[in-house]
């Protein structure tokens, strides 16, 4: 059998390689090194009369890694600037929940009064978002937000407006999620999501997204910057989503950093399911 | 059996139909791919199997050597160096589409731009296989 099989291994490579008696189709390997080569020429062409004719259609030659600035740096440098007052970082790094509608127009904290994100139309993508809603399911203790079951103290950071999105730790987000002061939004698949995600939060996935970056626009946070997160420093989702709502216009956008990984090693609990009676 | 199978696939009309469907999928897909090369530099990005510096360049000639390759399958001009050049490429693709599959990454092939493009999985896998298997058929010598 091991005869027979080398054999045939080694006829299946003479057919594939030898070249024809008849000599037409010979060349085989010259051959195929000769498309590659012009293809890589004919590309390179093709891109720079793409970008010299139509900036935007063509690539970079070298594509850059983004690395987004952390909330934290953010703040950092405009206090130092002095573009918010001496005592600026405090200042819009922290405010009371108690009394965030007295500056910068923020909404009280309320979350039966929250403006969230419509789900899109059902005979659209009628499994792209979740909207909680007080009486879409019995709530479960891990779906009922914290801000619901007490008054809330924790100090809510304020988010500054960026042309770009903003990395946040886990300490920040919680302080959002706690005070309610962040509209969150998982960037994974449907899929994903029902199988554990941040209490409360929306499921718009970066691939319907991309496909119709328009279901942005029925989005209505509000006032309230807007958390993405996906699953942690492999997932690039949030990330890419939080671009998308830059582009759509969103001054404040920010990635959770570590995602529900984070969130699930500082102790928080996931909710599972869609949320919508699945 | 085994030869008699090969002796069958190298008849010229086989070879040549196998020739015909594998230039067609690989004329789409890189149309598909010239048609929108943003979309396919942030679909290679996802698969983060590359250094990040090299995906555009990546992005922006690979379409090009699989239209060459699949015009050259389509008309016949060296069709087995087009069919060996689409056999090496697919092999490389389906590694990739196993390894983000392996690793869990839940992104989009890829294969054919924006248009048709399933998620890499189980599905994707198989359809990669036959398309090496339709890729080495038109790689094959033919009889005499």
């Amino acid at each position: 059998v091991q005869k027979r099989a080398k054999g045939l291994g080694e006829e299946i490579r003479d057919l594939m390689w030898k070249e024809a008696k008849d000599g037409n189709d010979g060349g085989v390997l010259r051959g195929a090194i000769v498309i590659l080569l012009a293809g890589l020429v004919i590309g390179l062409l093709f891109n720079g009369l793409l970008r010299a004719s139509n900036g935007e259609r063509g690539l970079a030659w070298i594509r850059q890694e983004v690395k987004l600035n952390t909330l934290e740096e953010v703040l950092a440098d405009r206090a130092a600037g002095g573009e918010e007052g001496s005592d600026s970082l405090k200042a819009m790094m922290v405010r009371s929940a108690e009394g965030p509608g007295t500056e910068g127009g923020e909404e009280p904290i309320d979350r039966s009064s929250e403006s969230l994100p419509p789900p899109p139309p059902v005979d659209e993508e009628p499994r792209a978002s979740e909207a909680p809603s007080p009486d879409a399911e019995e709530p479960t203790p891990s779906d009922s937000p914290p801000a619901e079951e007490s008054p809330v103290s924790e100090e809510v950071p304020v988010i500054p407006e960026s042309g770009e999105p903003l990395l946040a730790q886990h300490g920040t987000i919680k302080a959002l999620y706690a005070g309610n002061a962040a509209v969150f939004i998982d960037a994974r698949s449907v899929e994903e999501f029902a199988t554990g995600h941040i209490p409360g939060a929306l499921n718009i996935p970066f691939d319907v997204v991309y496909e119709d970056p328009t279901l942005l626009q029925q989005l209505e946070a509000g006032e309230k910057p807007i958390v993405c997160y996906c699953d942690g420093s492999e997932c690039e989702l949030a990330e890419n989503l939080a671009f998308a709502l830059i582009d759509a216009g969103y001054r404040r956008v920010l990635v959770y950093e570590g995602g529900t990984d984070a969130w699930t090693g500082a102790g928080e609990s996931l909710a599972t399911g869609t949320g919508d009676g699945e | 059996m085994m030869s008699a199978v090969l002796v069958w696939l190298r008849r010229p009309g086989v070879l040549r139909t196998a020739q015909i469907l594998i230039g067609a999928v690989f004329l789409v897909a890189a149309l598909a791919k010239i048609a929108d090369l943003h979309t396919f530099a942030m679909q290679l990005h996802n698969y983060r199997m590359t250094p990040v510096w090299i995906e555009n360049l990546l992005a922006m000639t690979l379409p090009w050597v699989e239209l060459l390759a699949a015009l050259s399958l389509l008309f016949g001009v060296r069709p087995r160096s087009g069919a060996v050049l689409v056999l090496g490429m697919m092999l490389v693709f389906t590694f990739g589409v196993v390894v983000a599959w392996a690793r869990g990454l839940d992104v989009s092939c890829g294969c054919f731009g924006k248009a048709l493009s399933g998620q890499v999985g189980a599905q994707k896998f198989f359809e990669n296989v036959g398309l090496i298997l339709l890729a080495g058929v038109a790689s094959l010598r033919r009889n005499g």
